[in-house]
């Protein structure tokens, strides 16, 4: 049983942990869900009730249905071919290559590059005269695109630094997924007279799909909240291409001063995110087997 | 079935020799257990035979054809693993029926299998379930139907029973024996605990630092070990062993022999403590008993039908005796009592400083 004195040492020792998420985030929170029903006067700080104004603002709002595309194109992109190409490079990780020890580390290091200097790397590779990635192309005969610049290429090419970045992380989870697996199952498979392709799909995935079902989850939420690379990379634009939610709230957060406008988004934007795992979890339910 | 011939198979794992020149012949539709301690490579050479584990030389035939590079499934076997390795996410159908629909065999044909294998096993009502409802007898039971239903040339057991409580163990047993005399499928089956492999085996392998000791029936090797080690292995409680040789029926230490004698082939003959009085059916001193350096009693295990009396001798080595009928309280011998022992003369085993066996009396 637990005694009072044990109970009170809990408590003590969640204290720190539940005064900073408290602090930082769920006070943060419920103003923003405060101040969505309010204008702020950005020279008084003034507040005035609004009712359910800036929600039918968001609603009749072409800028605001752009940015809601925008986003949604750009989860579509991240977030299933982040999850392809790790979960790949750590099944190919898995089965011990040569050097494996080197090509994990190298396709780590993102995970540990800042998103600020990783966006800058960006920057240079896509530079259409000086960046490698259009010399490359010019190689092999193609005029590449000016891919920062051009409305039909921007949001592709943030998505690409993006899934770059996201994979590292990925491959971390899918490799602690995988040597969860026990070996006689793929064995077992092997002797029953399943080959490399049926295994994988009929064993390997099944017995991952937590650490799948958590990655997607997890991805989904990144892609949603992704800010860094995009204000380095294109600002929002070229024309809005890359405009996305959070950027879009941003910008009228801290550069048109709206903060109840702004907030609004934010409890729109935190919906959206609720309603998309919700529906995650509602798949795994079928789909993911724990064991 | 098949019939099936490892010669010189060497498994070598980086610079460690874990298969040493490996050579044994499993004749069609026979029952062969191999049988050793922990790590002494027996599991190795059925993953071998699997085809899980690659040769270092060597080769292995299955009906005089060599086999070594085959995959698993072309080779035509099938395992049952220690941990079941049952697909944790599939009905215990699904299970069982993974191998049939790899195989692409018809929808009727893999529901009668299944059905059958089902039947055979106790196993229907469970059908729809998962591995994880099912207690351990059950999830060994549905291992063996995904094995039987392939209807494989070779059953392969990978200690299949030793994850089971005792209970279970010995009627997993009756049922892999019966099992086997119903499918007639040569077997081969790998087990540490040599009452298994005693009650199963048609020939036992007694495999010891990657090398067979001795192939033979069971009552071959318990009744003619060849080396001290098969002599020590097989037969419970471990046989007696003693650094003496035998001059004119009389045991007098040596440095170069041992003598070895089973504890039902000991028998106590003499007690001085007053309180303890052997039963006269234990009495049986013959001619040819040997009598042993006189001992006191260090632990009595009392197993019901049987006693085992471990004695520590004056000389120092300890020796257990089992009596074969139920000790009343009054007759259990107590921690330190002084007893006098006799091992039957007729029931010796020598064995020389390597090991090996000298002569048998």
């Amino acid at each position: 049983m637990r005694t009072r004195s044990g109970l009170l040492f809990v408590y003590a020792l969640l204290a720190p942990c539940l005064l900073v998420l408290g602090l930082f985030v769920l006070a943060p929170a419920v103003q923003s869900f405060y101040l969505s029903f309010h204008d702020v006067d950005p020279f008084s700080n003034a507040i005035f009730p609004v009712g359910l104004d800036h929600y039918r603002e968001m609603m009749n709002s072409e800028e605001y249905r752009i940015s809601l595309r925008s986003s949604i194109c750009f989860v579509l992109y991240t977030v299933p071919s982040s999850i392809v190409i790790s979960l790949f490079i750590a099944v190919m990780l898995d089965a011990r290559p040569l050097f494996h020890g080197f090509f994990r580390t190298i396709f780590l290091v993102p995970v540990g590059i800042s998103p600020a200097m990783a966006a800058m790397l960006w920057v240079f590779l896509y530079n259409p005269v000086a960046g490698y990635l259009n010399y490359f192309l010019s190689l092999i005969g193609i005029s590449g695109p000016q891919w920062l610049t051009d409305p039909a290429y921007a949001l592709a090419a943030v998505a690409l630094s993006t899934v770059w970045k996201e994979v590292g992380f990925n491959v971390i989870f899918f490799l602690a997924g995988l040597a969860a697996v026990p070996s006689e199952l793929t064995e077992a498979a092997l002797i029953d007279g399943a080959g490399p392709w049926k295994r994988f799909w009929s064993i390997t995935l099944p017995m991952i799909s937590p650490t799948v079902f958590f990655v997607s989850t997890v991805s989904v939420i990144h892609a949603f909240e992704s800010f860094g690379q995009i204000h380095i990379l294109t600002r929002g634009g070229p024309a809005y291409a890359t405009n996305v939610l959070v950027y879009n709230l941003y910008r009228d957060a801290f550069e048109n001063f709206r903060t109840g406008f702004a907030s609004a988004q934010a409890v729109i934007l935190f919906l959206i995110i609720m309603g998309v795992t919700a529906l995650q979890f509602y798949v795994a339910k079928r789909r993911v087997h724990y064991r | 079935m098949a019939q099936l011939q490892l010669t010189d198979v060497t498994k070598l794992f980086g610079k460690t020799r874990v298969i040493d020149g490996l050579h044994l012949t499993v004749k069609s539709g026979e029952f062969v257990v191999l049988v050793g301690p922990s790590g002494c490579g027996k599991s190795t050479i059925l993953r071998m035979i699997a085809g899980l584990e690659d040769l270092s030389s060597g080769s292995i035939k299955m009906d005089g054809n060599i086999i070594n590079n085959l995959s698993p499934k072309e080779r035509g076997v099938a395992m049952v693993f220690q941990n079941y390795a049952l697909y944790p996410h599939m009905t215990v159908r699904d299970n069982i029926s993974f191998g049939l629909k790899l195989a692409s065999m018809p929808k009727d044909e893999i529901k009668e299998r299944v059905f059958d294998a089902a039947k055979t096993l106790n196993l229907t009502d469970y059908l729809d379930k998962k591995p994880g409802q099912l207690s351990g007898g059950q999830k060994q039971r549905v291992a063996m139907g995904r094995a039987m239903v392939r209807r494989p040339k070779l059953f392969l057991f990978d200690e299949p029973l030793s994850n089971l409580d005792a209970a279970l163990r010995v009627r997993m047993r009756a049922e892999i024996a019966q099992l086997h005399k119903g499918l007639d499928c040569t077997t081969i089956y790998v087990t540490h605990d040599q009452v298994e492999a005693m009650t199963l085996a048609d020939r036992i392998a007694v495999v010891n630092g990657g090398k067979i000791e001795q192939f033979g029936t069971p009552m071959e090797l318990y009744n003619a070990p060849q080396t001290k080690f098969v002599a020590s292995f097989l037969g419970m409680p471990p046989m007696n062993f003693l650094p003496v040789k035998m001059i004119q029926s009389q045991l007098v230490p040596s440095a170069a022999v041992t003598v070895g004698f089973r504890a039902e082939d000991t028998q106590v003959v003499n007690s001085r403590s007053s309180s303890v009085e052997v039963p006269s059916n234990e009495i049986r001193t013959k001619v040819r008993d040997v009598p042993l350096p006189p001992g006191s009693v260090k632990m009595v295990e009392l197993l019901g039908g049987l006693s085992h009396i471990h004695v520590r001798l004056s000389d120092d080595q300890d020796v257990v005796v089992e009596t074969r009928s139920a000790l009343t309280p009054e007759l259990i011998p107590r921690i330190g009592d002084v007893i006098e022992l006799t091992a039957d003369a007729s029931r010796l085993f020598f064995f020389d400083a390597d090991g090996r066996t000298i002569f048998k009396t």
